[in-house]
């Protein structure tokens, strides 16, 4: 995965050291603007680049996202820490975010059922913040994005132990 | 501290009449050593004679309490006489030095005499005696005072039978839930709904004068406070900010609120002025600061932080400043009550060992653990700090669960449907 993304990167950032605007003649090194989805590339915004079908991160829209993978960011216990893998669907909401300023989304934080109620409610909300922090690290305004906890209130799996724990640390982000 | 009272017999006429419906079951889940064994025997006399009642109400509380243990019917050296046929000595050879006598009579339709004396066996000296009158319905509410004087008499601490409980019970329905907010007798007996929703409820919590409840209700799709009268049934909501309005803490003066706020970014600790409505900060900074608690002379909070790393309990002053951490055992404490007295605080431990219900020294910081679940939670102390009521979870299910203070007796109330969670002792009537 990794390596990919280096690839899609490096590629991106040679793509657009040419200029930008359209030129009459194809030069090597050139920008072919045909191509190039536009924008202002930069280090961390790998998934914008133009290279459709590459692998690496989904470049699918929100609803594509959620469709193939869900809606849900998962946490480690007592954590608010974003996994690798929450990744593509946090970046497909802050590109949805991006692309519809009108819209909005909201982040419901969530806790598991260790722990005392209302620590679980700031744990809950820590975590849909870290969501948000990340989502708005991307430029997304503020005024887009929601965000409520229920702490270990609304489990998504009723029980203890482990395999139902896991499933309640959790931001979902909701349209 | 505690007076030894080796063994109280009970003897009660047993009372006809409905036994309340429970919705919370009591059962005594485990005994104490070198605690003080109760006696409960059937009173002969001219009167009504069938189960419950006075005599199980009596024996419940005394038991639960901790302080005191029935004698086994089975070991009654005598039928139940009146006072003036009392073989003293073959009492006292069961290990009993108190003797409760009691007597029901008719005195109407739905009208009832309820006289009883209390008997020093040793001294051979009556120490209480009273006639109580009582319809029907108010027979529980004198068997829980005739508990508090007969408590009162033997240990000099007021007794805390005659007070309630405020809980939170949930359940299913088909796919939803509902969400009860609850108020029983601290038996468990007559509970009713005060609030009911679709949406979640959490953290109760008495006004000192025992006629509000605050609650946050998730009502509105966010966490909210509301204060509800509990006698009128009016309700106000008093906090509403962004993020999480939570944790409400009644001051001992019952003008003011501390609460969670985290409208500034992250959870901090606040005070609201409930008439003026206005709110004072005293905890800023990035960390989670919540569960507010008052000390009883109103000049200093304690509460909940994670500033450290992991949950902590820690004390400030109502003016703010810097906040002294308390706590030192274990990686998780929180959900701090304080004693009535101010010299203990009940809280949330986990030292490695899953979640429990651990007092604290405030003197000398030592802390016992004095629960056994593995996810036990909101402790909170009787008024008379005798005993503390947490929640825990029976067989897959929320139940509330009551322990002396020292930790030796337990009783589960266990609710016939549902969860139930979240309890806040009330006051003293």
């Amino acid at each position: 995965m990794t390596k990919q993304l280096l690839i899609v990167f490096f590629i991106s950032l040679f793509l657009t050291l040419g200029a930008c605007s359209t030129s009459t003649k194809q030069m090597p090194g050139d920008v072919i603007s045909d191509d190039y989805e536009g924008g202002d590339p930069s280090l961390d915004d790998a998934s914008t680049t133009g290279l459709e079908g590459e692998g690496g991160l989904s470049m699918g829209s929100l609803d594509d996202v959620i469709a193939q993978s869900g809606n849900v960011v998962y946490f480690d216990y007592n954590s608010a820490e974003i996994r690798d893998e929450s990744l593509p669907l946090i970046m497909a909401a802050a590109e949805s975010l991006t692309a519809n300023p009108a819209s909005q989304l909201r982040l419901e934080g969530h806790a598991d059922e260790r722990g005392t109620r209302e620590f679980n409610l700031a744990l809950g909300e820590q975590r849909a913040q870290t969501v948000r922090d990340l989502i708005m690290l991307q430029g997304v305004s503020g005024n887009q994005l929601d965000i409520v906890s229920y702490g270990e209130e609304k489990p998504a799996v009723v029980g203890s132990g482990e395999q139902s724990w896991q499933q309640n640390r959790r931001v979902e982000i909701i349209q | 501290m505690k007076i030894l009272v080796r063994v109280i017999a009970l003897s009660m006429f047993l009372f006809i009449g409905q036994s309340a419906h429970a919705v919370l079951e009591i059962e005594i889940t485990q005994g104490v050593e070198g605690a003080l064994p109760i006696a409960i025997a059937v009173f002969a006399g001219d009167t009504y004679s069938s189960p419950e009642a006075i005599e199980t109400i009596v024996r419940n509380d005394l038991a639960r309490s901790g302080f005191f243990d029935v004698l086994d019917k089975q070991r009654f050296p005598q039928a139940v006489v009146s006072s003036s046929q009392l073989n003293f000595k073959a009492w006292r050879d069961t290990g009993v030095e108190s003797l409760l006598l009691g007597k029901i009579i008719q005195s109407g339709e739905g009208q009832y005499r309820i006289e009883f004396q209390l008997i020093d066996l040793i001294r051979k000296k009556r120490l209480l005696g009273n006639v109580i009158p009582a319809g029907t319905k108010d027979v529980r509410k004198v068997g829980h005072k005739i508990s508090d004087l007969v408590f009162e008499t033997l240990t000099g601490i007021r007794g805390a039978f005659s007070t309630r409980v405020a809980y939170v019970s949930t359940v299913s329905q088909g796919a939803s839930k509902k969400y009860v907010l609850q108020i029983a007798d601290a038996d468990g007996y007559n509970a009713r709904a005060i609030f009911s929703s679709s949406k979640q409820i959490l953290s109760p919590a008495w006004s000192p004068d025992g006629s509000r409840l605050a609650y946050v209700s998730f009502e509105s799709g966010n966490s909210a406070i509301y204060i509800q009268d509990i006698i009128q049934g009016t309700r106000a909501r008093v906090s509403a900010k962004k993020g999480i309005n939570s944790a409400p803490s009644w001051s001992p003066n019952g003008r003011q609120l501390a609460l969670t706020l985290s409208a500034s970014g992250s959870p901090d600790i606040y005070i609201l002025d409930i008439a003026a409505k206005n709110l004072k900060r005293l905890t800023s900074g990035s960390a989670i600061d919540t569960e507010p608690s008052w000390m009883p002379d109103g000049k200093t909070l304690l509460f909940t932080s994670d500033r450290s790393g992991g949950p902590q309990i820690y004390q400030v002053s109502v003016n703010g400043g810097k906040a002294q951490r308390l706590t030192f055992e274990g990686k998780y404490n929180a959900a701090a009550d304080v004693s009535p007295d101010g010299r203990f605080l009940a809280l949330v431990n986990n030292s490695g060992n899953g979640f429990r219900v651990a007092v604290m020294d405030m003197q000398s910081k030592a802390m016992r653990v004095i629960s056994n679940g593995n996810l036990d939670e909101g402790p909170s102390f009787a008024p008379n700090g005798s005993m503390i009521m947490y929640a825990t979870a029976d067989q897959g299910r929320g139940v509330l669960a009551a322990v002396s203070a020292d930790g030796r007796v337990k009783q589960k109330l266990r609710l016939t449907e549902g969860d139930v969670r979240e309890p806040s002792w009330s006051p003293f009537r």
